[in-house]
């Protein structure tokens, strides 16, 4: 009996060593059969993010070995993200980035070549300006726009009227402008406190490199010289950072500084501003908050901006929203996120993603772009001002990319850390919060970013 | 005392100290304290002491964030911040201000409500839980909450303000926003004072105010010789640990103004050496930032200790 036991024993010892091996080896084994990639968005709008659920899944039926962790961020967070994952050596498999990241990425030689996706797609059917940005000197593409916009000053026509304004013509100076934004202020109940503003600015320091970029563009001006040495001493950057001094003083929401994007656009539905500068995005957020104004059409664009005193009349830059796609190289299952990028720029794919904000994610693709299908979208109709501008802009006038004063700016490998520094937008604050002149604040940031870039090995002068 | 032998069996040594034997020889028993107490000890290098060496160890090397080259450049580093007067030393003026104002504030407001709290009202375990309730709250709920509140368009609190007659100017502007942010970060951690100091006035012998009475002290005589000097020793550790968790606070200071322009009036030291690693990209200077501010800490608590420890000593 004993001895039956002892052996019953040793049986269930045997069966529960068996059993325990097969646990901890069977999760491992099909771990190994499965290919897991993260993905990060910049599209958190819950059509778009549908969209993004809807491609992914049909990827993976095709693909049942993938899994799929994708995540939407926010795109004023996502440089803040990626640099803290990089810094953290876990940046995702596949994600956007804005162009100077790309660059920045690349010339650090940590993206892979996504030639096999522009080769998918056809060139041809890419827009050129699209190939040119993501096509490098050695000839491979180490990053893909997902989608174009253009960045456009934003109005409120009643406001304009109110103020005996004509809101179809674009100002076409600098000094034109500041007039109309002076009309545009107003105490409309004489206590002394204004209750309308002529324009609203977001204050995080990535939208001040966005301004800033532009306005000293659309000045003649340049952030770097040819060898990438800073030029903020240089008189159209100086004449800028006036000109902002002047605008806040008489014009922007004082509290302008700690106002958020979304801040903005809410300002302007609320009649507290009665411009600001965004992107198509918007629309969605006007027609939920602000349905009046949608509806007697009283939101509207300028297919311009205007020019400073040192730019060519009729000349300006503004920001060319084209982020990226890129996939790090050293990445576990790289190669599965350029299959899944191949896969999501299939035209039935694509349209579906472009179709999702379609006054914000224009289309990379010519054959799209001119679909029937496509240009069939009610929100065309609707918001076709606003749509036609960023067209008009895109082709006529030559946008750039962020922090992109210049296309040679495009081999700059120190973008991103510039970007991320503080530099650009504490001289911004330095300005306009009277701390120091426009010269002063200017030297400072210079000194600061030269020794930035030295301190990061890429001074060339 | 039992010891182990060759065989299995135990003996007790003559020396008293029980022995051990492995494969012949001889372990002392007070080896296996060793052995037992290893485990811990290696968590301990691991998560505490590897993490603090390799901090010194970059703080002397030029390290990009994301690239995996270093260069050592000795003290370099540390040679930088002295003169980093927009950096450095703005960051650790405001950061004092921000320690020394939130501390200061927090001691005022969390020992009168852990007096007020002391006393016998009705409803007072509500009212305790309520005052509980910031430190309960994330920090990122309450930043969204008080930007909301303090925002000058649409905030409820200026809109108030405005409707009885009073101007408030701009609560997240730049020159308030220091204010605001010592306000609301008082307003979050004032309870683990609260906490500390009630629980330390519950232990105080009634009879010693009863005794205060019939001598005629009256209430400000009775905190100033009774309360006081019983709750001065909580409070010696408490004001220590408020200072070096709020000097060292990043993540309401980050989520309420950094990342906007107004952050420039915000940039502590940690927010500051936080650029520094993931803005810049430049891992051996804000390894550096953390010696730095860890060397600032130190020495904030040996000075603590010299001035305050004696008088707290019965």
């Amino acid at each position: 009996m004993q001895q039956a036991f002892g052996e019953s024993r040793r049986y269930g010892y045997r069966t529960l060593l068996a059993g325990a091996t097969l646990a901890l080896l069977l999760p491992t084994a099909l771990a190994a059969q499965e290919r897991v990639i993260q993905v990060w968005h910049t599209e958190p709008n819950p059509a778009t993010k549908a969209v993004m659920d809807e491609i992914i899944a049909d990827f993976i039926e095709t693909h049942p070995d993938v899994r799929i962790e994708h995540e939407a961020v926010g795109w004023g967070d996502l440089d803040l993200k990626m640099q803290a994952a990089l810094a953290a050596g876990a940046p995702p498999t596949l994600t956007q980035a804005q162009t100077y990241v790309e660059r920045s990425l690349a010339a650090k030689g940590m993206l892979m070549p996504l030639n096999d996706v522009f080769d998918s797609i056809g060139r041809d059917d890419i827009f050129d300006v699209i190939n040119f940005i993501h096509t490098y000197d050695d000839g491979n593409n180490y990053g893909i726009s997902h989608a174009v916009g253009a960045d456009t000053i934003i109005i409120r026509k009643d406001f304009y009227r109110e103020a005996g304004l004509d809101p179809d013509t674009a100002p076409a100076t600098w000094d034109e402008w500041l007039e109309q934004l002076k009309a545009l202020t107003i105490d409309s109940d004489g206590d002394g406190r204004m209750d309308r503003y002529g324009l609203g600015l977001a204050g995080p320091s990535f939208f001040i490199n966005e301004d800033l970029y532009m306005w000293v563009g659309s000045n003649g001006g340049r952030l770097f010289d040819e060898v990438g040495r800073p030029t903020f001493t240089e008189p159209q950057v100086i004449e800028t950072l006036e000109f902002w001094k002047e605008l806040n003083d008489c014009c922007l929401s004082p509290d302008w500084l700690s106002q958020s994007y979304l801040d903005t656009f809410a300002n302007l539905a609320t009649g507290q501003v009665a411009s600001i500068l965004g992107w198509g995005r918007g629309t969605g957020y006007f027609e939920q908050y602000a349905p009046d104004a949608v509806a007697a059409g009283d939101i509207a664009v300028f297919d311009s901006k205007p020019a400073g005193p040192s730019g060519e009349p009729g000349k300006f830059v503004t920001q060319f929203d084209n982020e990226s796609w890129i996939v790090f190289k050293d990445a576990d299952n790289a190669d599965v996120a350029v299959e899944f990028l191949e896969f999501f720029y299939e035209p039935a794919n694509y349209l579906k993603y472009v179709e999702s904000v379609p006054t914000h994610l224009l289309p990379i693709r010519k054959s799209i772009a001119a679909d029937p299908a496509y240009l069939a979208n009610p929100a065309f109709e609707k918001w076709e001002d606003w749509v036609q501008a960023q067209l008009k802009i895109i082709a006529e006038d030559d946008p750039r990319p962020l922090l992109m004063t210049q296309w040679e700016d495009l081999k700059l490998p120190f973008t991103a850390e510039i970007a991320g520094s503080g530099i650009l937008a504490d001289m911004v604050t330095d300005v306009v919060q009277g701390i120091r002149t426009p010269m002063e604040a200017a030297e400072r940031a210079q000194g600061r970013a030269e020794e930035l870039i030295t301190q990061l090995g890429y001074r060339k002068w | 005392m039992a010891v182990a032998t060759q065989d299995g069996s135990t003996l007790a040594a003559d020396n008293g100290e029980a022995e051990v034997w492995l494969r012949g020889r001889r372990i002392p028993e007070h080896w296996w304290g060793y052995v037992l107490v290893a485990p811990a000890m290696l968590l301990v290098l691991g998560l505490i002491l590897y993490p603090v060496i390799y901090s010194f160890w970059l703080s002397v090397h030029s390290k990009h964030a994301y690239l995996p080259i270093e260069t050592f450049v000795g003290l370099d580093n540390f040679r930088y911040f002295l003169t980093d007067f927009d950096g450095f030393w703005r960051g650790l003026w405001l950061g004092t201000v921000y320690a020394f104002g939130t501390v200061a504030l927090q001691l005022v407001f969390g020992v009168g409500a852990a007096l007020l709290l002391n006393q016998t009202f009705i409803g007072r375990g509500f009212v305790r839980g309520c005052a509980l309730f910031p430190y309960m709250v994330p920090t990122i709920v309450v930043v969204i909450l008080m930007r909301w509140i303090l925002n000058d368009n649409y905030g409820v609190l200026p809109y108030a303000l405005r409707l009885v007659g009073l101007e408030p100017g701009l609560m997240l502007g730049p020159e308030s926003i220091m204010l605001s942010l010592i306000l609301i970060s008082t307003w979050t951690y004032f309870p683990f004072i609260v906490i500390g100091t009630l629980a330390r006035l519950q232990t105080i012998d009634p009879e010693l105010y009863g005794a205060a009475k019939v001598d005629g002290a009256g209430p400000l005589r009775r905190f100033w010789h009774i309360t006081l000097p019983q709750i001065r020793s909580v409070l010696f550790v408490l004001v220590l640990l408020r200072f070096l968790f709020m000097f060292t606070k990043f993540d309401i200071i980050w989520l309420f103004a950094s990342g906007t322009g107004v952050g420039y009036f915000t940039r502590t030291l940690p927010i500051y050496t936080y650029v520094k690693t993931f803005q810049e990209l430049q891992v051996g200077m804000g390894a550096a930032l953390s010696v730095v501010i860890f060397l600032i800490l130190v020495a904030f608590a040996l000075l603590y200790f010299r001035l305050f420890k004696r008088a707290n000593e019965p």
